[in-house]
């Protein structure tokens, strides 16, 4: 168990944070769950995962706004972060964009719909 | 007493009683249509097709072959307009005794784990302070239940003495952002983009999942029978966890309840067994061989006519569902023993699991 990477999840699609857990898991990942961005950082300051997938579009707090605040912070900084950004080409008027998460200090970006295997090649990679 | 299993692994919290979960939500008003249909769904397809076509978005949908019951939901503001698709739609198949439901609320509990007890626990808060529950379906990782709108913070606030959550959880309403509330400071409870309303002519999913080998228990009974069936259930051995479920109204006065879960052994016996002894007029039916195939995408509550095209190309290839429910971002249909692969073949045809970028 102590040898196992933690991911932490960070979604509001409850069933989308669930089937990536399962194939977290499925990789021998530890995994952590949360449904937006304010409990993202409280799970980010309990248990110190070695990566967080977060979703942009969320309430309360979005994932560009955690982001921010993990990247300027020395404590979590380090932390690598791989954003999933909006459904882009299928949303014509969104805050939410794939280029617009490109601009942020996010190590990677996956944009929805994501394709589980690619996403799982890329947390390995930012590991 | 809540029904509770001393061999069930679940999580459990530091309140030895009480079962863990993510969170809780509700839903925005909404509306619920409950329609009869014929085999095959001639009625639904008619009216999902409609909805599609005037971008008309359902919440939920859930629906069961034996007694041909189609329900879905859809939020108030959008029931204006849907009103007269639906009925434009049904007009074909002569009359057709609609049931509307409304105010409603959803509440959502996630995630589940597939855990039985969270199943029977909601069942047995609800039963037992008559709360009103006019449908029920599951998803991947959370059940909603169906309830009288105004009533959503009591169900809570009773739920909440069974479950806990975690300190920090999300609240059961949405709040927005600050970069949305930046934004849209001018237009006060305009929701944040967490849902994205949109269509495209093909839709793209994760991924989908054929499972084999499992059973299906249609249980009908009179509504003031739903913490003996609770119970019953309970006693079930070997019933620890299940696949998928949605509880509906047969007639004004029954609910109908499908229970999709891998069969370990005598399940099926035992509870036909234990129905016939301690629930008398419960209705109790079996079919020991049947295949669920999930999948599961962004938005799909939002994404226009997600069931209108998982029917059409069902239709089109004849295959029989014998329960479906689309809620959340889960679409669960339920066919015949070896049918699960003819309909993976009939639905790989509309939708995409999407390639590496």
């Amino acid at each position: 168990m102590s040898d196992q990477q933690l991911i932490l999840v960070v979604d509001d699609d409850t069933d989308l944070v669930e089937a990536l857990s399962m194939k977290l898991e499925s990789e021998n990942f530890a995994v952590a769950k949360a449904y937006d961005g304010v409990e993202g950082f409280e799970k980010i300051k309990q248990q110190r995962p070695d990566l967080v997938i977060l979703d942009v579009m969320m309430p309360r707090k979005d994932g560009y706004q955690l982001c921010d605040e993990l990247k300027n912070d020395d404590a979590y900084k380090g932390i690598p972060v791989v954003l999933l950004t909006a459904v882009a080409d299928a949303v014509n008027s969104t805050n939410y964009t794939h280029m617009g998460g490109k601009t942020t200090l996010a190590d990677d970006f996956v944009p929805k719909p994501i394709d589980l295997d690619k996403l799982m090649e890329i947390v390995k990679d930012n590991l | 007493m809540v029904p509770m299993r001393d061999n069930q692994r679940h999580r459990q919290s530091e309140s030895a009683s009480k079962l863990r979960l993510g969170g809780i939500k509700f839903s925005d008003v909404q509306v619920q249509v409950s329609i009869p249909s014929s085999s095959g769904y001639p009625e639904l397809a008619s009216v999902l097709t409609s909805l599609t076509k005037n971008r008309v978005n359902l919440t939920q949908l859930f629906l069961e072959n034996d007694t041909g019951s189609a329900n879905f939901c859809l939020d108030e503001k959008d029931y204006q307009k849907a009103r007269n698709l639906i009925d434009g739609a049904l007009e074909p198949y002569g009359p057709v005794a609609q049931q509307v439901t409304s105010p409603i609320g959803t509440l959502t509990l996630f995630p589940h784990g597939s855990n039985i007890n969270v199943l029977l626990c909601v069942l047995q808060v609800f039963s037992e302070h008559d709360l009103p529950i006019h449908g029920m379906t599951s998803s991947l990782s959370a059940l909603c239940i169906n309830t009288d709108y105004d009533l959503l913070d009591r169900a809570a606030d009773l739920l909440l003495k069974v479950f806990d959550l975690p300190e920090d959880h999300s609240p059961f309403r949405y709040q927005p952002s600050a970069l949305d509330s930046a934004l849209h400071h001018h237009q006060p409870g305009r929701k944040v983009e967490t849902v994205a309303s949109y269509w495209e002519p093909v839709i793209r999913i994760y991924g989908s999942n054929l499972k084999t080998g499992l059973a299906m228990f249609n249980i009908y009974f009179a509504k003031k029978q739903l913490a003996q069936i609770g119970s019953l259930l309970s006693e079930v051995k070997g019933l620890d966890s299940f696949e998928m479920m949605t509880l509906s109204q047969s007639g004004s006065d029954d609910f109908c309840l499908v229970l999709l879960f891998k069969p370990t052994g005598g399940q099926q016996e035992e509870l036909s067994i234990r129905n016939g002894m301690e629930v008398p007029g419960v209705v109790f039916s079996e079919r020991s061989a049947v295949e669920v195939l999930y999948f599961h995408g962004p938005h799909f509550q939002d994404r226009y006519g997600v069931m209108d095209t998982a029917v059409k190309a069902l239709k089109n290839n004849e295959t029989e569902i014998h329960a479906a429910n689309c809620s959340g971002t889960s679409v669960y249909l339920v066919t015949g023993d070896t049918i699960g692969g003819r309909a993976l073949d009939a639905l790989a045809e509309v939708f995409v699991v999407p390639k590496t970028y």
